[in-house]
């Protein structure tokens, strides 16, 4: 005989999700999930940006890592609500640890949270966090044949940041190439070039990181 | 990897289904059918090599997982296979 069950199987993940999702729109925060591999720039990213977003927007951040609490270390001269989560070997975050986290925070004083996820191009895809968006970097140095590669997390993004662009002759990357793939995966999604170690370079996504923002709590 | 928690959140689900649902008493399940479709989120190999080594020693032990393909987002439990007759108890 049959039972029926028809349960996803990532329910748990996908419930908890919805509530901080829920709780996210009741207190009017937009929330950001950054992903990337490791090592492709995502703190240094928020170093070189925290400054300009954090005079407009109440934020906070939300640091995910295996170990230590070095990334949220970088960010402390900011001066805003800084969670660090440490997986202990687990190799994304999931919706209860940012629920966990955010009863550490007072949510009716943010406009904003940035997620640092664990470094990883796989499994954070699978993981709704109840965010907003998904920023995603991709470093040149982890070679062109990357976005085809890992096409889940390419297409799951809403930003695409190419960092590491001062490199590209180096690396023998030709980034229309690369940038054509990437729109091939994913037609909709905003992409900027960018070298999160200048923030020259970060301008036009910073500003559009805050039109987002605003557009949205105005709506 | 995430296959692993996947992996224990199903035996959860289905140990509960087998406990608690009247259809289920006293018979064995035979199969549990899964749909999935691409890209995948959870991996089927990955997932049943977890499975198999917490179903050991335990009523799911000789379980047989079906992994069927569909349009479907997502990595569902669609049914559990049960023995037509009572394998055990009253």
């Amino acid at each position: 005989m049959e039972i029926k069950v028809l349960k996803n199987v990532m329910h748990k993940n996908e419930a908890i999700g919805k509530d901080n999702r829920e709780l996210f729109h009741q207190n009017n925060i937009f929330v950001f999930n950054m992903m990337s591999s490791p090592g492709a720039g995502k703190t240094t990213l928020l170093e070189n940006t925290l400054g300009a977003i954090t005079k407009e927007f109440k934020t906070a951040v939300i640091e995910g890592d295996l170990y230590t609490s070095r990334d949220a270390e970088r960010l402390v001269q900011f001066n805003i609500p800084l969670i660090q989560i440490n997986t202990e070997g687990g190799c994304h975050l999931d919706a209860k640890m940012i629920n966990e986290s955010l009863k550490e925070m007072d949510l009716k004083e943010l406009d904003l949270i940035m997620v640092e996820n664990v470094g990883n191009l796989v499994c954070p895809t699978a993981f709704d966090l109840g965010e907003t968006m998904r920023i995603l970097l991709y470093s040149i140095t982890e070679g062109a044949d990357k976005p085809k590669k890992y096409a889940n997390m390419f297409q799951s993004a809403h930003i695409i940041l190419i960092n590491k662009v001062e490199l590209a002759e180096l690396c023998n990357i030709d980034l229309d190439a690369v940038q054509s793939e990437i729109r091939e995966l994913n037609p909709t999604c905003k992409i900027f070039r960018v070298s999160a170690t200048k923030p020259e370079t970060l301008i036009e996504y910073t500003e559009f990181i805050k039109k987002t923002v605003r557009d949205a709590k105005e709506s | 990897m995430h296959e692993a928690s996947v992996a224990q959140s199903v035996f959860d689900t289905v140990n509960e289904i087998i406990t608690t649902d009247p259809d289920a008493k006293n018979r064995d399940v035979e199969k549990i059918i899964f749909t999935l479709s691409h890209p995948y989120t959870v991996y089927p190999d990955s997932f049943s090599f977890y499975f198999e080594e917490l179903v050991k020693g335990t009523v799911l032990e000789k379980i047989e997982l079906v992994f069927e393909e569909t349009n479907e987002t997502g990595f569902f439990i669609k049914s559990l296979i049960l023995t037509d007759e009572a394998t055990h108890g009253n």
